[in-house]
């Protein structure tokens, strides 16, 4: 790995920072989920149903920035 | 599942990111508002409601440190969890050296999040009953005439009745009827009682009356 693909390049350490922010938004969906799941005798069935594309929002975010990653890196080691 | 006795305040300006731990949060038995910037925060928030401050540290425009600063200057103690996207060293010290209970790192999980908030309330509803002994103790020593006051420094400063008797030019049984006076007025049950309750009213022993 060349230095400059490290997160110390600003570039990257801002797409390392925007892919953390769909990933907490899918985790913490999940999570809720699985307590909403829990709870059998509370009907959830609305909140999961936006729970649920929620995740697939997010998880398209998340693919367009690893997408983007991958872009900055290539360029990076084209660079080097 | 317990209802939480208070709120968590989330500020994230990802609205994404806030509705999902908003979810997370109000699941594991918590009131929770949500905020998308730190200025809809600051207009909309009371610092009577008992809770604390779920905070994102990086924001455009009021960022999470600013946020909290400004909190500090407006003298709101609400206890503060920090979430950062990055571990940021320097950030996290200058968060934590302003009195955050917690920074956590995104993406931060249920267990992690749920202790670090658990702390925080325990932090907040500690801070609250010491403020609020403190207002009651203030109350009680406003009821005190300045003769009473007078006295009760003298006591809290170890002085005899006789002494005392003698430094306010009266006698012994004046000072009797002065002194079970401050006991009824202040609640105290014993001299040690009475030491404790006028230490927390701001009249210590360091005094010299």
């Amino acid at each position: 790995m060349k230095k400059s693909s490290t997160p110390s390049d600003p570039s990257l350490a801002a797409l390392l920072h925007d892919l953390s922010q769909p990933l907490t938004a899918i985790l913490s969906n999940a999570r809720a989920a699985q307590r909403f799941l829990s709870n059998p005798s509370l009907d959830h069935h609305a909140e999961m149903h936006d729970i649920l594309e929620d995740i697939v929002a997010d998880d398209k975010k998340a693919a367009d920035i690893v997408g983007k990653l991958r872009q900055a890196i290539k360029d990076a080691e084209g660079d080097g | 599942m317990s209802l939480q006795q208070g709120t968590v305040f989330i500020v994230d300006d990802d609205p994404d990111v806030c509705r999902a731990v908003g979810r997370l949060v109000r699941g594991a038995g918590y009131e929770v508002r949500e905020y998308n910037s730190a200025r809809d925060f600051l207009v909309a928030h009371e610092s009577e409601p008992p809770g604390c401050l779920l905070l994102d540290l990086s924001m455009p425009e009021v960022d999470g440190l600013q946020l909290q600063q400004s909190l500090a200057a407006a003298g709101c103690h609400r206890p503060i969890v920090f979430l950062s996207a990055n571990g940021d060293v320097h950030n996290t010290v200058r968060a934590m050296k302003a009195g955050a209970v917690n920074f956590l790192t995104k993406p931060v999980d249920r267990d992690e999040l749920i202790g670090a908030l658990t702390e925080a309330f325990a932090i907040d509803a500690a801070g609250r009953a010491k403020w609020e002994t403190r207002h009651t103790i203030a109350g009680r020593m406003a009821t005190l005439t300045p003769r009473e006051r007078q006295v009760l420094e003298k006591v809290v400063a170890g002085r005899l009745n006789k002494q005392i008797a003698a430094e306010l030019g009266t006698v012994e049984k004046t000072i009797k009827v002065h002194r079970s006076r401050v006991m009824q007025k202040l609640r105290a049950g014993s001299l040690i009682q009475l030491i404790e309750i006028a230490n927390l009213g701001g009249v210590s022993a360091t005094h010299d009356a």
